[in-house]
């Protein structure tokens, strides 16, 4: 029990440390992914919603402890991805396919930018012209997706919790 | 029972959300301060291997457009050599007429040290070249308002938030980073620069009366209370004077590497 605990302490730190150090010097487009959305979608596919919960909870207060917008911000996005995509698997996906991890990945970072660009609008006064806004918006969607894809077939090759007739590319 | 546990687990982390923001920054303070410290170590290293990473997958310059760039920079920091002993001068002369007619000396401001750990906020890829986190806060004595430089003593932004060990710094690419300057060796404030769409600095409401031109160097005018005067921000590009318009503008670009920055110097 201890050791899953430190485990998973230890991946909410170094997901959240990505997300906080490591993805904003990455080039442009590339520093609009969300690892903690990624493995809170991985964990409600690989565990629990109850996990999930603990990862979204613990990565976003980490990530509110080195934000300098308004208090709950990413507390609020974690929660809103976290219950959209347990939704969508529950009720709209029919399976745990990479598909399904790329509608419901695709569908949270969408939320999750707008929600980011409403609660920024009351803190910050220019938020560059409605173009720039779209395309960030737009690589964020498909880098996100890319990203999630990517870690999808990085856990299906490691576990045989994802069944390889949901992994096209990898059947025989 | 069992199909209801996921939504009481989002019950109970709604809940516990809820209960966390009505609490307030405040009591998590301590609890942040703390996560922060245990972060710190480790910020530097994963942001350098993020820029790594970046430089691997990012835009990569032709060896023939460095040496190019490297010519220029020569004769640049040659003729900047010449106007900084010039300067030096100057400040020395002005040194003695204010001791003649009693001024008080202008305060020497000391330097904190800060590494950036972070760079623009993480929902807006434009804004990259905008904002950046600093490992110093306000235990080292950090304040809003205080000017960063760089290396070169040239100004690269402001501080715009504070927390107990690190802090939000505003670059001169930003919208939201406004200042106050004037042409080098001239006293009275010319007008207002700020970010240009994350890729220049514009200098607005410049009276029409005022002469300014390409070339000029444009420099901190002192009047803002955390501000010193003749912090070097860069070299105007272009003037835009129309006779039907009340203010002149100037596109300046900067002369520190906003881009390349690792470490900054704030002036306290």
């Amino acid at each position: 029990m201890y050791k899953s605990f430190l485990a998973n302490f230890a991946g909410i730190f170094i997901v959240a440390l990505v997300d906080i150090c490591l993805v904003s010097a990455l080039p442009f487009g590339l520093n609009r992914i969300h690892f903690l959305f990624i493995a809170i979608i991985m964990i409600l596919i690989l565990s629990n919603i109850r996990l999930a919960a603990w990862w979204a909870l613990g990565g976003a207060m980490i990530l509110e402890a080195f934000s300098f917008r308004f208090f709950g911000t990413y507390l609020i996005v974690a929660f809103i991805v976290l219950s959209l995509a347990y939704f969508l698997f529950e009720k709209v996906m029919t399976n745990r396919s990479v598909y399904s991890v790329m509608v419901v990945t695709a569908a949270v970072t969408a939320i999750a930018d707008i929600i980011f660009l409403i609660l920024d609008y009351w803190t910050v006064h220019d938020l560059g012209t409605i173009t720039s806004q779209i395309i960030s918006f737009i690589l964020s969607v498909v880098f996100n997706v890319i990203a999630a894809v990517i870690i999808f077939y990085l856990f299906s090759a490691l576990t045989r919790r994802l069944k390889p007739v949901f992994v096209p590319f990898l059947r025989n | 029972m069992a199909s209801k546990r996921p939504l009481i687990t989002l019950v109970v982390l709604g809940g516990i959300i809820i209960i966390l923001i009505i609490v307030g920054r405040g009591p998590f303070s301590s609890v942040s301060g703390f996560v922060r410290t245990l972060v710190k170590p480790f910020a530097s290293f994963v942001h350098r291997s993020g820029e790594a990473v970046g430089s691997l997958v990012g835009n990569r310059q032709d060896t023939e457009d460095l040496k190019h760039q490297n010519e220029e920079l020569k004769i640049e920091n040659e003729n900047l050599l010449a106007e900084k002993s010039r300067l030096l001068t100057l400040e020395d002369e002005n040194s003695r007429l204010r001791d003649y007619l009693s001024f008080a000396q202008s305060q020497k401001r000391s330097l904190q040290m800060a590494e950036i750990i972070a760079r623009g906020v993480p929902e807006d890829s434009w804004r990259n070249r905008e904002t950046v986190t600093l490992n110093q806060g306000s235990d080292n004595g950090i304040s809003v308002g205080l000017p960063i430089v760089s290396s070169e003593g040239v100004l690269v932004g402001k501080i715009t938030s504070v927390k107990n060990n690190i802090s939000e710094a505003c670059l001169l690419y930003n919208p939201d980073c406004r200042l106050a300057v004037t042409v080098a060796g001239q006293g009275a404030t010319l007008g207002v620069a700020r970010g240009d769409l994350g890729l220049t600095v514009l200098v607005e409401l410049i009276p029409q009366n005022r002469e300014i031109k390409e070339g000029d160097l444009i420099v901190t005018s002192g009047v803002e209370g955390n501000m010193p005067a003749g912090l070097l921000i860069g070299k105007v590009n272009r003037v835009i004077k129309e006779s039907n318009e009340l203010w002149q503008q100037a596109i300046v670009d900067p002369s520190a590497n906003i881009d390349d920055l690792r470490f900054v110097a704030i002036l306290k």
